[in-house]
């Protein structure tokens, strides 16, 4: 049985939301502004008033069917209208009356994030972003920027597993140190070979690794890095306002992803301490990893939806750094054109440089 | 008697100074007519005193001018009269009488038992100087004689045989003495000869008379000659000895330069002598190779050799004009073939597109964001990675040299010097 959660505002008694600008819970109908603590202890002041007429309790959505698709229905509290979203779903936002509303089922008897990263930025921070992701692209199509139609724009909070690794790493290299030199008659070259052997550990903190299967992994990764000072113990009163996706991949899934990334960043590391050579050449590389810690966080994200010419296009904002990525169409035409310049300034100069110094 | 004493010395003195002076004659050369100037004389007849000496057989020059009606026959007589030539019944003796006023020559041999000189051999010799004889250029027909007198001479000494009919040789075997190493002053054969047979007399003629006509406006003798074999010299020793020995080198300056073709190995030389060594450098000579070869190669004699005429004039040219010569630092220049300039382009276009592609790849590359993280750089903990091993082992050396590359030459001109004693330069090759 799933519920959906709603705070009041201890002011007017609206549907309070979490407040990027402010980190705080805000409503915005008042436009009071309260600690998320002080909401909390309202909410649960407020359902012991209740008393027989818990609203919490009664409040338990009507769970219609699980169908294969995963869908679920849900009724709104606050208006009845049904809700629908699918299984991964955790918070949503009522179409009716535009009451956010929680799921609470989301997270119980599953994994409860440990931690969460509030959003920093609000929505006209993201179109923003938007609209200046296309400055300066020269091969952008002429009028991608104003027909681009924005579909959809939703702040979701992205499941991700954040884990610690350590990294033992065996690496042989292959080195050489060359040396010139030259007297009257001939040309030397001399060349020194070495076996460099390196060993030793590396430790990892918070790797994150996308948990949601339907979020794309690289546009998740393209978002990093997030920064955790902000990290707070997971209250569900951030959620309010926001859309969360509920984990659907596995640790399991997910080690293998992170020890990737471990494995590069080892041998980067390990390389790096290879000096004094003309050339190294990694021969055996040897990386163990052990995972040792798994914490699961909610991180924020802006996902902007669009279309243009019957294309979709996705793009994402990290919600506390604003760091905003996503594939843009290449004009052909325009392609050819810079090429065309570009070719024709180079050849022009080229033939200029061969025509003068080598004839 | 110590005055009758010094009037005698004295006047023996002026006897010795005046009778040298007003005969013009000496040993073999009789100059009656004065056609030859005394310098010439001295030469000549140095030449065919070494001839006679070294044969055992006199070998006289004689130019008479008698204008008595009588026929040339009657004034060589009187001429081995005045001389006593021929007055004994051993010495081997040949003349060659040239009568001015006759406009007329002849040779006569005297006691030659052993005949060195046959009908043959003695028409050959009279039909080899008639053009000089024609064109009064009686330096000329001497040391031509002279040099035939020498090669017969020698050809019967070493074979046994004289010339006979069918063994008359072409007059290049006379190009070069036999014995001495003398050379004459002035030219004694014309631009262009044509032993070998390669282009036809209409265009051996214009040749010669484009060699001289440059020659003369340059200053600088420009002399081509084709034979079918070099005997035992190199290319260089003939080219060399050949030009030397004919006395090629223009009149006042000394300078020439001269292409020999030779058909038996296909080899063709230039030589240079005086200024022309430095206006023609080892690259000039290559350059003017390169421009007339394939014409040889090809079997177009005359305009090869037209080519190379050009070609000499166009350096002699440049130098008279801008006081410099071609050479690998001022290098030729040829106006860029079409095909030269198509290259540059074609060159040009490749690095432009090259570079093109690379600028647009990195505009395209600006509407690409999304990418897999392939580290997590980000989320190495500072201080957390441990060396606990750490070796750097030395394997083995190698150690490899190459030749360097000798430094290129830096041009100018390479000169050795000929049989005869004198600096040549040039270069040549095969074609």
């Amino acid at each position: 049985m799933s519920e959906l959660l709603e705070y009041k505002c201890p002011s007017c008694g609206g549907a309070i939301e979490f407040d990027t600008a402010s980190q705080q819970m805000k409503c915005p109908y008042c436009r009071t502004e309260f600690a998320v603590e002080s909401v909390k202890q309202y909410d649960e002041a407020l359902k012991q008033q209740q008393g027989e007429n818990i609203q919490w309790n009664s409040q338990a959505a009507e769970f219609i069917s699980a169908d294969e698709s995963g869908m679920r229905s849900y009724r709104c509290q606050s208006c009845g209208g049904e809700v629908i979203g699918d299984e991964t779903m955790a918070a949503s936002s009522c179409p009716y009356c535009g009451n956010p509303i929680v799921v609470i089922e989301q997270f119980a008897g599953m994994l409860k994030p440990d931690v969460v990263i509030p959003f920093k930025l609000d929505k006209e921070a993201a179109k923003t972003a938007l609209r200046n992701h296309y400055n300066g692209k020269r091969l952008l199509p002429k009028f991608f920027k104003s027909e681009n139609h924005l579909d959809e724009i939703r702040g979701i909070y992205v499941p991700f597993g954040l884990f610690n690794a350590d990294a033992n790493a065996n690496i042989d290299y292959r080195c050489t140190k060359v040396r010139t030199w030259s007297d009257s008659r001939y040309n030397y070259t001399e060349t020194s070979y070495y076996s460099a052997l390196r060993a030793g550990s590396l430790a990892f903190d918070n790797i994150p690794v996308d948990g949601s299967e339907k979020m794309p992994d690289d546009l998740m990764e393209s978002i990093e890095p997030y920064n955790y000072k902000d990290a707070v113990d997971f209250q569900t009163a951030y959620l309010s306002g926001f859309l969360a996706d509920k984990y659907d991949v596995g640790a399991e899934e997910s080690i293998p992803r992170a020890n990737n990334r471990i494995r590069t960043s080892a041998a980067e590391v390990f390389r790096s301490t290879v000096t004094g050579y003309t050339t190294v050449t990694p021969t055996t590389t040897n990386v163990q990893t052990t995972s040792t810690e798994v914490h699961y966080a909610l991180l924020p994200v802006w996902i902007l939806n669009t279309s243009w010419k019957d294309k979709k296009y996705m793009f994402a904002m990290n919600g506390q750094t604003g760091k905003f990525v996503g594939d843009l169409p290449c004009d052909k035409g325009l392609w050819w054109r810079w090429f065309g310049i570009y070719s024709g300034i180079a050849s022009v100069i080229a033939y200029l440089i061969v025509h003068f110094f080598f004839n | 008697m110590k005055k009758l004493f010094s009037i005698v010395v004295s006047l023996l003195l002026v006897v010795c100074l005046v009778v040298p002076a007003s005969a013009e004659t000496t040993g073999y050369v009789f100059d009656d007519a004065n056609v030859l100037e005394s310098e010439d004389i001295a030469e000549l007849n140095q030449r065919l005193s070494l001839i006679s000496s070294s044969y055992n057989f006199e070998t006289y020059f004689i130019t008479g001018n008698e204008q008595d009606g009588k026929e040339i026959k009657d004034h060589l007589n009187a001429a081995c009269d005045t001389y006593k030539l021929g007055k004994d019944d051993t010495t081997k003796t040949i003349i060659l009488y040239l009568s001015i006023s006759d406009d007329d020559y002849m040779i006569r041999t005297i006691n030659q038992e052993d005949k060195v000189f046959t009908n043959a051999g003695l028409t050959y010799i009279i039909n080899k100087i008639g053009e000089e004889f024609s064109a009064k250029n009686y330096y000329a027909v001497a040391w031509k004689y002279a040099n035939m007198c020498d090669g017969f001479l020698d050809y019967a000494q070493r074979e046994g045989t004289p010339y006979e009919e069918d063994t008359l040789p072409e007059y290049s075997a006379f190009f070069m003495p036999c014995v001495g190493n003398q050379i004459p002053h002035k030219r004694i054969l014309p631009y262009f000869i044509d032993e070998a047979d390669l282009v036809g007399s209409y265009s051996e003629s214009e040749l010669n008379q484009k060699l001289e006509k440059l020659s003369k406006e340059y200053q600088c003798d420009i002399a081509i000659v084709t034979v079918d074999s070099l005997g035992s010299r190199t290319p260089v020793e003939y080219a060399d000895d050949y030009f030397d020995y004919n006395g090629f080198g223009y009149d006042t300056t000394q300078d020439g330069v001269a292409l020999i073709i030779g058909m038996e190995n296909r080899d063709w030389h230039i030589t240079t002598t005086g200024a022309a060594i430095h206006t023609f450098t080892d690259y000039g000579i290559t350059y003017i190779g390169d421009q007339f070869v394939s014409y040889l190669s090809d079997g177009q004699y005359a305009d090869g050799f037209n080519e190379f005429a050009d070609q000499c004039a166009s350096f002699l040219s440049y130098e008279d004009s801008t006081g410099k010569v071609y050479d690998t630092n001022n290098k030729v220049k040829t106006p860029a073939s079409l095909e030269d300039i198509l290259k540059d382009i074609g060159i040009a276009l490749i690095i432009g597109l090259i570079i093109g592609l690379v600028l647009v790849s990195r505009l395209k590359a600006q509407l690409k964001s999304v990418r897999f993280q392939p580290d997590a750089n980000n989320y190495l903990r500072p201080g957390s990675m441990v060396l606990t091993n750490q070796q750097d082992l030395f394997l083995y050396t190698n150690v490899t040299k190459t030749a360097r590359q000798s430094e290129s030459s830096g041009g100018g001109s390479s000169t050795h010097s000929s049989s005869s004693g004198s600096s040549h330069g040039g270069g040549g090759g095969h074609f």
